[in-house]
């Protein structure tokens, strides 16, 4: 349930006044599966910095070629994104005391102060899940999609887990452990789980998903989730990311630098949002959101990265 | 496939003969193992299986032109059979081999199969490589208790007429329950800390009310003291901006806790026992619902009003209270209570099948139309004979499953409860619309623990049911099962899972068997 078996729409609380109202509130809201109608038919464009409201990673045919993305339901329409386009932005409203006692002890030392998004819906942080709810995704896939992670880049320990009933953490994956680990999202299911980072600056995450189509073809996709953890400029972390894909990319200029890099960052500046409440949200529910219209600069970027897309992609 | 000479066949016919006597002499698990050699000595392709039922599918669609060989014994059991050096000479000699999927054979047994299997002939694992030829696939369970109905709470409709807007707040207030025991609701946090919603232990007052944005969902522990039937009423109020919250709707839902939800249900009832549902007020309309997927197959969620659904929590879903004072307000530590999950993430294995497909009749066929085309392959000339023997094997297998479906059907709908010794009924009950009560363990290769038994004992007293179901192969490991049934006084009936013994020799046998047995064991007392 199913798996999930196996849902959401996270209506963040951009305002003081109702974040009071609601501190007793949602716990986990996911979206019904009809509102992937409302999604916009073809993946965003632009760079944005998500530091409130909901996302799902998820896998996305799009344009019939299976591709990991991020479902971005603080746009409207929800939109689905390239994982390079976005910076999943973890703000120090996250942070919580480890608490006492063996059982959270992969988190650090009782009464260290780490960063978790948790698996219910909290109040004014980001609240990122995964699903396999895309409807082509839903109709074409059989059984499950495998998640894996594959690399980890950043200034501590990151773990994905999970809570039993009473409580008890089931790690789904844990960055200090031999890589790659995986585990499974079935079909036409949503979930959410606490991601935890131990110290502020960017992470960097490379995550591969595989599923076998009921016409028994392979497919598999990777992209990368860039995380700002912390008071730093999320911004930061596209210049990370970029500079990591650069140092992989075959005709990348000695310096790791191109000629558009720095365009969105200033976009991101000149539209306001970044974590500050005061921006009054466009629509209820966008929460920190902010969007970066650099259409041309995606292209060109898109056209760069060139060599990882088609190894990744597609049909096993 | 390598082409080999008549000389070199005989040659290792008669060393195989030689040692099939040998071990007979030395005895071995299970009943005495009949001669495949002799059986049909003229035959084109010689086939190993592991286990005797894909034996016997093999055999029904090969006819003559095959001699079929299983390497578990008759009445041996595959979760356990341990391979000799003789089943791998076996292996070696055959022209194709079936084994059926990991987790139901022993790993040895899957590993003299592989290593033994001459490279280039076909080695095919049925399970799974039978899903392109339309069988229906379930994932394994890893956690029963995860394997439940999965209950939240939502706000749904845009509530304009009301003066609903983004910023509005919905109210939900448990007002009113009755019930054997006491009803909790809360979430359990990322660091442990468990956050009540509702809880009647204290009584309900306003406290009992938690608050929703439009559109939003939630999802919830939800907790029961005592097996029996409950109804919760919830009422729903809008609140704008500072004004009093004004009510929208109400509604009562009825819980069937380890208590069979047929005898609850109305005529045209629906049971939620699966997928995902919501206790839910549409602002809209001002009406409560039940908005679930149940009825879709998890492919859309529609709402259903309260008071024509049942929403089950089964024996399954039987947990300890923990010993954290968090968790007082449940109960005394280790006192057990029914409890719906507030996450069902992590009730299958990654990336795993439950192996026994056949208790499914279709699967079969499925199996049969895989191992047609297999020996089509390693033995072009048969192919019109494969055709034949598979087609009317099929027809067979049609009336079987409807045969299978009909004995099932005349079961009253409250007593299609399954309890056996192991987890090997999942595709019986959901192909033919049984229950999985329970069972002593997943696998017989496990010993039950006392929280096992306990459970076990449960479930029994609970659903009240007439008959548990024991394995014929497994009756030396069942005396669990036995004994739980004398304490609880219900018969103990008999039903085929991974294997034959001396009486049932063929699959439809075995599941006609199964069929008669389930309705006479079960079928109340028009039978």
């Amino acid at each position: 349930m199913i798996t999930i078996g196996t849902r959401r729409r996270a209506r963040p609380v951009a305002g003081a006044l109702l974040a009071a109202l609601l501190t007793a509130a949602p716990a986990a809201a996911q979206s019904p599966p009809d509102d992937e109608s409302e999604a916009a038919p073809t993946t965003g464009t632009g760079r944005v910095v998500i530091g409130d409201g909901h996302v799902d990673i998820g896998p996305r045919f799009d344009d019939g070629t299976w591709t990991v993305q991020v479902r971005d339901d603080t746009a409207e329409p929800l939109t689905w994104r390239s994982t390079d386009d976005v910076v999943l932005q973890v703000t120090d409203a996250a942070r919580v005391e480890v608490p006492e006692g063996e059982e959270f002890s992969f988190l650090g030392a009782p009464g260290a102060r780490v960063w978790l998004l948790p698996q219910a819906q909290p109040d004014g942080v980001l609240w990122p899940g995964w699903n396999s709810q895309e409807p082509e995704v839903a109709a074409r896939v059989e059984r499950e999609v495998t998640w894996q992670l594959t690399g980890v880049e950043g200034p501590g320990a990151f773990v994905l887990f999970l809570n039993g009933s009473f409580g008890t953490p089931r790690i789904l994956f844990d960055g200090r452990k031999p890589l790659p680990q995986e585990t499974g999202v079935e079909v036409r299911s949503h979930v959410h789980g606490n991601w935890a980072f131990t110290e502020p600056g960017t992470y960097l995450l490379d995550v591969r998903m595989t599923a076998t189509t009921k016409d028994g073809t392979g497919h598999e996709d990777s992209g990368t989730l860039q995380f700002s953890v912390g008071p730093q400029d999320p911004r930061k972390a596209f210049a990370a990311a970029d500079a990591a894909r650069d140092a992989d990319a075959p005709g990348a200029s000695a310096d790791g630098t191109r000629p558009d890099d720095g365009a969105a960052p200033d976009g991101a500046a000149s539209s306001g949002a970044g974590t500050d409440d005061s921006t009054a949200p466009l629509w209820w529910g966008i929460g920190a959101a902010a969007l970066v219209a650099a259409v041309a600069t995606a292209l060109v970027r898109r056209r760069a990265r060139g060599p990882r897309a088609s190894g990744d992609g597609g049909e096993r | 496939m390598t082409p080999r000479t008549p000389y070199r066949r005989g040659a290792l016919r008669t060393l195989a003969a030689t040692a099939v006597l040998a071990l007979g002499l030395a005895g071995c698990e299970g009943h005495a193992r009949p001669d495949a050699a002799a059986e049909n000595p003229d035959a084109e392709l010689k086939v190993v299986t592991t286990t005797e039922i894909l034996a016997d599918l093999v055999r029904r669609v090969g006819g003559d032109r095959v001699q079929v060989d299983s390497v578990v014994p008759p009445g041996g059991d595959p979760h356990s059979y341990e391979p000799t050096p003789r089943d791998a000479e076996k292996v070696t000699e055959a022209d194709v081999t079936f084994t059926n999927h990991l987790l139901l054979e022993e790993h040895a047994l899957i590993k003299t199969v592989d290593a033994n299997a001459r490279e280039g002939t076909p080695n095919v694992s049925l399970a799974e490589a039978s899903e392109t030829y339309g069988a229906n696939v379930i994932p394994l369970v890893e956690d029963v208790g995860l394997d439940v109905l999965w209950l939240g709470l939502r706000v749904r409709g845009d509530g304009e007429a009301r003066g609903a807007s983004r910023s509005s707040d919905v109210l939900l207030t448990a007002t009113g329950m009755t019930g054997p025991g006491e009803l909790a609701a809360y979430l359990t946090e990322s660091l442990g800390k468990p956050k009540k919603y509702f809880d009647s232990a204290d009584g309900f007052s306003a406290a009992d009310t938690t608050s929703l944005p439009p559109a939003a969902h939630t999802h919830l522990n939800w907790a029961f003291t005592e097996p029996g039937v409950y109804e919760l009423t919830l009422e729903a109020r809008l609140g704008n901006g500072g004004a009093e919250p004004r009510p929208v709707g109400e509604g009562t839902f009825t819980f069937a806790v380890g208590v069979d939800p047929h005898t609850v249900a109305d005529k045209g009832d629906t049971i939620l026992d699966e997928g995902h549902t919501d206790l839910t007020v549409n602002i809209g309309t001002g009406r409560m619902s039940a908005y679930t997927d149940q009825r879709s197959g998890g492919e859309e969620q529609e709402e259903i009003p309260p008071g024509d659904v049942v929403i089950d929590v089964p024996n399954r879903a039987l947990d300890e209270v923990p010993e954290e004072r968090e968790f007082a307000f449940l109960g005394e530590p280790g006192a057990q209570i029914h409890q719906l999950p507030q996450a069902v993430f992590g009730k299958h294995v990654h990336g795993e099948i439950d192996p026994h497909l056949w208790q499914d009749v279709q699967n079969a066929k499925a199996y049969a139309l895989l191992i047609r085309d297999t020996l089509k392959k390693a033995d072009p000339k048969g192919a019109r004979a494969y055709d034949r023997g598979a087609r009317a094997y099929e027809r067979e297998l049609d009336r079987l499953d409807a045969y299978v479906r009909e004995q099932v059907g005349r079961i009253p709908a409250d007593r299609r409860q399954l309890i056996t010794t192991h987890d090997a009924f999942g595709y019986l009950a959901d192909a033919y619309g049984m229950t999985v009560a329970g069972f002593v363990v997943p696998n017989p290769a496990q010993e039950p623990s006392a929280d096992d038994v306990e459970k076990l004992t449960r479930t029994i007293d609970n659903l009240d049911v007439p008959a548990v179901f024991m394995e014929p192969n497994l009756a030396r490991r069942a005396s669990v099962l036995t004994q739980v049934a004398e304490d609880q006084d219900v018969e103990v009936c008999s039903l085929y899972g991974d294997s034959f013994d001396e009486k049932t020799r063929h699959y439809t046998d075995m599941m006609r068997h199964n069929a008669d047995e389930l309705r006479r064991c079960l079928g109340g007392p028009d039978t």
